[in-house]
């Protein structure tokens, strides 16, 4: 095994532990899974709006708390090191700053992997038991018997295995938050504010494409300023790309082109920023 | 670059900017210095001397604003450089779930050492740091003196050349404080080069071959315990064979009294007194 290998495996294991035994995590996940514990209580809806809500509902409780899970673990990590002194002991070692910063991202990206599954498989125990509730009171329903044709449509919405495709498409989106996270961390001096940056740059990138179009299309404005705009819209998060997400919770059959465009913006994404927060990370003094 | 030098500092200078456009503080002013290989070099000075900035230097944590310091040849702060260089700071802090050997063994890891590298590395380390007994218990139960055997032994994990120690024996027993010195002694022994600070006094005559004295970013003092404790003005006169009563005249002829032995040597000062007259 090659010596960057070992570095790199050693400082990602060590963020892994550190994260599982923090409470952030915790913190986080356990809110998440009483949430979806809720999921039952919600009746008052027709067979089929309540599948549409059930995806609905487990995907943004994945999605809003994972993003607090990657950019509050993302800010905290580099934090903890830098208040409880051990970046002087880590960094004192033969170990490159990029590879500092590249293991913190990997333990990251672990621990959401980590979080989105447990979430995941919760939310599919959850479809099994509203599936069984929801189908036993179809069948009891005297006045709107549903066909088995309609049934099987119904489970083959619920268990759709793109949905699988949908909680990848949010983990890419996490890690390219994580990316951001990491970069603001490198010139942050407190955790706030690199968690209150990285809110309003998810919040842009959700707003991005819609802005642009509209700057763009806008004829009062100077060639010099759409040149900004386009600049702006290259270095800000653009979550458009993780739209197919959406498409599929719609029930959009998706293929390929949904998972290449937020798999190549993603990495494209993570080489600039790690190439830009390792310059800022070589240049920072630590006192 | 002298080949046999494991650092060399040549006319650094380290300033810390302050906020609002105040003049930048100067940190350390002109220092240079050169260690060889097998040496055990003390830095002395009050708080705020720029000892850990010497550290942080050396280490790439901070930058000079002028001048060098080059560690077996290598720019300072590079990942050669480091390699070559093990660094036990004043107050180490490793995470308190992992026992002993988990340390040693995550911070091989990080040194980039292969199980096998690291399995030979670490009995010998466990033997000098006298942690056998403990190593395998987590690090939340553990003593302020086995915490520090934990960070020398991390220092060392990588074979580095040269050691920097920050305030090592600082808050240690008795016996905490022995085993640190004769862990420095053996070190020098196998021919590593140890730069370390301390406010001990006692406990650098006992184990430093050089030292230098820093006030306020300055080196005031160096130089060679045996020259520097050397009082030119004042002679240590030991006789041999007279009674309590022939010592009182004996100053202007010794031999004229009778003494069967007669031997003048220069007579030391202590560390602590000269310390004293250069930070007063």
């Amino acid at each position: 095994m090659s010596a960057l290998y070992l570095r790199l495996s050693t400082l990602t294991g060590l963020t892994v532990r550190d994260l599982l035994r923090q409470n952030v995590l915790y913190l986080i996940l356990i809110p998440a899974a009483l949430t979806l514990l809720t999921l039952p209580l919600f009746t008052a809806l027709t067979f089929e709006e309540q599948i549409k809500f059930m995806r609905d509902f487990c995907y943004g409780t994945m999605s809003i708390f994972g993003l607090f899970l990657a950019i509050i673990a993302t800010a905290q990590s580099l934090s903890n090191d830098l208040e409880q002194k051990t970046i002087f002991t880590i960094l004192a070692k033969p170990l490159n700053r990029w590879e500092y910063l590249v293991s913190k991202g990997m333990g990251i990206g672990l621990i959401l992997f980590f979080a989105l599954t447990i979430l995941t498989v919760l939310s599919a125990g959850l479809f099994a038991y509203q599936e069984k509730s929801l189908l036993e009171a179809a069948i009891g329903n005297a006045t709107h018997p549903l066909s088995s044709q309609e049934l099987q449509r119904f489970s083959d919405q619920l268990w759709s295995p793109a949905l699988l495709m949908a909680v990848l498409i949010l983990y890419l989106k996490l890690i390219l938050m994580v990316g951001f996270t990491l970069l603001f961390s490198t010139v942050a001096s407190s955790s706030l504010f690199t968690i209150f940056t990285s809110l309003m740059i998810y919040l842009i990138g959700h707003l991005q494409s819609t802005a642009r179009e509209w700057v763009m299309g806008s004829e009062g404005l100077s060639v010099g300023m759409k040149w900004v705009v386009g600049l702006l819209s290259v270095i800000l998060p653009d979550m458009s790309f993780y739209e197919g997400a959406e498409r599929i919770l719609l029930g959009a059959t998706p293929g390929l082109s949904y998972l290449i465009p937020p798999l190549g913006y993603t990495f494209f994404n993570l080489l600039w920023i790690l190439g830009l927060s390792t310059w800022i990370f070589e240049s920072r003094e630590f006192r | 670059m002298n080949s046999s030098l494991s650092l060399q500092i040549r006319n650094v200078q380290a300033r810390y900017s302050l906020a609002w456009n105040r003049k930048a503080m100067v940190a350390l002013d002109d220092f240079s210095l050169d260690l060889k290989a097998g040496e055990i070099f003390a830095l002395l000075g009050p708080n705020g001397s720029g000892k850990t900035t010497l550290f942080k230097l050396i280490l790439g944590f901070l930058k000079p604003k002028q001048g060098s310091i080059l560690i077996q040849g290598e720019k300072a702060g590079t990942r050669k450089a480091r390699a070559q260089v093990g660094y036990l700071p004043e107050n180490p802090y490793f995470p308190k779930y992992l026992t002993g050997r988990e340390i040693l063994e995550t911070y091989g890891g990080l040194s980039g050492l292969s199980r096998g590298v690291l399995k030979d590395r670490l009995e010998p380390i466990l033997e000098l740091t006298q942690m056998s007994s403990f190593a395998e218990k987590p690090l939340h139960t553990y003593s302020k003196g086995m915490i520090q055997r934990v960070s020398l032994g991390q220092a060392l994990i990588h074979d580095p050349q040269l050691l920097l120690f920050d305030e090592p024996t600082t808050g240690l027993d008795p016996q905490g404080v022995d085993l640190m010195k004769e862990a420095m002694k053996k070190l020098r022994s196998l021919g590593k080069t140890i730069l370390f600070t301390s406010h001990l006094l006692e406990q650098v005559e006992t184990v430093a071959d050089r030292i230098a004295i820093l006030y306020q970013g300055k080196k005031l003092v160096e130089g060679s315990m045996n020259e520097l404790l050397k009082e030119n003005d004042a002679a240590t006169i030991q006789v041999k064979g007279l009674s309590e009563e022939q010592l009182s005249g004996v100053k202007g002829a010794l031999y004229d009294f009778g003494a069967s032995a007669v031997e003048v040597t220069p007579r030391s000062g202590s560390l602590e007194n000269l310390f004293r007259r250069y930070t007063k």
